[in-house]
């Protein structure tokens, strides 16, 4: 399969504790923060550092664990919804920095489900590819940079982290990948502003539409309704049980969603991992940079049978079955 | 062999035209000598009311038509901009709703203006690699006068909006489909040309006022002319993959920024102008949607038969190039 040969994971040095907010917020948001998404603390990028400071250590980490120089990639993917720059992409930024000059490169942007898709997409490419060796992909998030800094609860939940993968052409896939998507959604949680609907200028500005905005409120959580089926139907595709994953790894905005997720699936909490407590929470970025953690604690052995899951807003979910 | 055809495209041009001249004549400048060399002789602009997504709406419509296709069927949207709706969420999630394409699954894709021939290549990969994926509809939609700097002489006049769509669909030919692909970036030159500002980069009332928002390029770097330098490169080597030469190939199609590019390059090639086609005189320039604009159309003026070998090569800022190949099923 897709080899995942190397791991690579960079957070801004800048941290901010539940405290922080509640005394910025003059009310106390631990309940919330620490009981119902499960977060204590997260990394913000400075004011004058960007989402590539974060791709291009997290990258040299993944490529020096994988053995490889720069020129031994032929893709270079960046998963994402925060982007370095409306155009060029990210991607392209990466490769001329890295000196990965024999790298194709592109976006891909599904908001939080993007590395969960963009790995199921270079494994496609992959397969059609046998002179492929090796991928980067990787996937970062920088959203602190549109937040509306004086919004109490999306100041306090979104973070900054990225996490690289070097992944490894091995001549057999992935085992199974699901996607589902609903975009009767696209208007619920964006931002909005900065593209062509609301472009810039002083009325978007104004209104503040470039800042990251919740429009509508979802009736139910989407997570809860939709993860129990995905991850059930994923692995009818594997043609195994829920019980032979070793290791499931959720998109990490919210503990008690995931935790009950795992009731509703009857898989032990000890099965799954979670980051959100030290990092926050970090859309595109967070699923690889749980794994990260999960092998770093020892939690995951190579040859386990992985199951990432993702959800992004718009919305768009995606899961994928891999041997480690 | 599992392989791919598309069974149908279609394109949207907004009804907003402005010859080139005038473009130039409101910006004080004779622009004759442009026209001339790279054929864009009008400027499409897309209403106060339009957005990416509708312009990404209309093509995809089309080509489901054109493939007789219910959007029910599809198993997966890629849309490819560098000129999005929404930073987030992708604008696929938004044609997604509109076309009621209710069982895809969806992403976008940027690579600037190679991005939609990269994107058929990754729609392509898809349903070859697994067998639950069956039909996608690719989407390259531009709208880049939103970013235009009106003022600017280089950039004003160049750019324009539109969209193009192709149905991609599994086939089980021993006769054609997909033939071989190349792809090409260097990311050397990521600061010659770009919208920079509106990203992580957020706006201020300052920076706006400096139209750092706009579409800009490094005064002081300006493009090698890397198409005319690698475009032969990669049909060579793309259609090498099917042990075919250029003079094998029936239409070859390529980013429509400038029309003596592709002469220069089809002179190169060794082949008459005849194989390939050109739309940027009646569309103007259109990014990530020209190819299949242009595509498009070449079949519509019945260019492109059953057995032909259709070659399409796109270059896009900062830099990265993509070549694709398929005979036609």
């Amino acid at each position: 399969m897709s080899h995942i040969a190397g791991m690579g994971v960079k957070v801004p040095d800048r941290v901010l504790t539940n405290k922080y907010f509640s005394e910025y917020f003059k009310e106390d948001l631990s309940g919330f923060l620490e009981g119902t998404v499960g977060q204590k603390e997260r990394h913000w990028l400075a004011d004058d550092e960007s989402v590539v400071d974060l791709c291009l250590p997290a990258a040299y980490e993944a490529m020096a664990e994988a053995g490889i120089a720069a020129k031994d990639l032929s893709m270079v993917v960046v998963a994402s919804d925060t982007h370095e720059y409306i155009s060029p992409p990210t991607s392209v930024v990466v490769q001329g920095k890295l000196g990965a000059t024999n790298a194709m490169i592109f976006d891909l942007s599904a908001s939080c489900a993007s590395f969960v898709t963009a790995l199921v997409t270079v494994d496609s490419w992959f397969r059609s590819h046998p002179d492929f060796k090796y991928a980067l992909l990787i996937g970062e998030y920088g959203m602190t940079k549109y937040l509306d800094k004086d919004d109490k609860y999306t100041a306090s939940l979104f973070a900054d982290g990225a996490a690289a993968f070097v992944i490894e052409n091995t001549g057999e896939s992935i085992i199974a990948s699901k996607f589902i998507a609903d975009g009767t959604y696209h208007d619920y949680l964006g931002v909005f502003g900065g593209g062509t609907k609301y472009p810039i200028n002083d009325d978007t500005l104004t209104k503040g539409l470039h800042k990251l905005r919740i429009l509508k409120k979802y009736d139910q959580n989407p997570n809860l309704v939709a993860w129990p089926g995905l991850v059930t139907s994923l692995m009818d595709k594997v043609g195994e049980p829920l019980s032979a994953i070793d290791l499931i790894l959720f998109t990490q905005i919210n503990l008690l969603v995931i935790k009950k997720v795992l009731e509703i699936l009857g898989i032990p909490e000890s099965k799954s991992h979670w980051i959100m407590d030290r990092y926050g929470y970090t859309g595109s970025a967070c699923i690889p940079m749980a794994l990260y953690d999960a092998r770093k604690q020892g939690k995951v052995k190579p040859g386990d049978l992985v199951v990432l899951v993702a959800s992004g807003a718009g919305q768009a979910m995606g899961a994928v079955a891999l041997r480690l | 062999m599992r392989t791919v055809r598309i069974a149908g495209t279609g394109i949207y041009t907004p009804a907003r035209s402005m010859p080139t001249e005038e473009v130039g004549a409101i910006l004080g400048i004779d622009l004759s000598q442009q026209i001339q060399a790279g054929g864009i002789k009008v400027k499409k602009i897309m209403a106060e009311d339009e957005e990416a997504s509708d312009l990404a709406v209309y093509a995809g419509m089309q080509a489901l038509k054109n493939a007789g296709i219910k959007p029910s069927e599809l198993d997966l949207i890629i849309v490819s901009t560098d000129t999005p709706d929404y930073i987030s969420p992708c604008t696929a999630s938004i044609v997604q709703h509109r076309l009621l394409a209710k069982n895809a699954g969806l992403f976008d894709t940027n690579c600037a203006c190679s991005g939609w021939v990269t994107a058929l290549n990754t729609a392509t990969k898809y349903i070859i690699a697994d067998q639950h994926f069956h039909k996608a509809l690719v989407i390259g939609t531009y709208a880049m006068t939103r970013f235009l700097n009106w003022q600017d002489k280089v950039t004003a006049p160049t750019f324009s909006d539109g969209a193009g769509a192709a149905v991609l669909v599994e086939d089980e030919s021993e006769t054609g489909g997909y033939l071989g692909s190349m792809l090409y970036a260097d990311g050397y030159y990521w600061d010659y040309l770009g919208v920079y500002l509106g990203s992580a980069r957020l706006p201020t009332a300052e920076s706006v006022a400096n139209q750092e928002h706009t579409v800009r390029y490094n005064q002081n770097k300006r493009f090698p002319d890397v198409n005319s330098v690698h475009w032969p490169r990669l049909v060579r080597e793309t259609l090498a993959q099917a042990n075919l030469t250029p003079e094998e190939a029936d239409m070859l199609l390529f980013t429509q920024v400038r029309r003596n590019t592709i002469e220069g390059v089809m002179n190169t090639l060794g082949l008459p102008m005849t194989k390939t086609h050109n739309v940027m005189e009646k569309y103007g320039y259109t990014g990530s949607a020209c190819v299949p604009m242009a595509l498009h159309d070449a079949l519509e003026q019945d260019l492109i038969h059953s057995g032909d070998v259709v070659v399409m090569t796109a270059s896009g800022g900062g830099y990265a190039m993509a070549c694709y190949a398929m005979r036609w099923l």
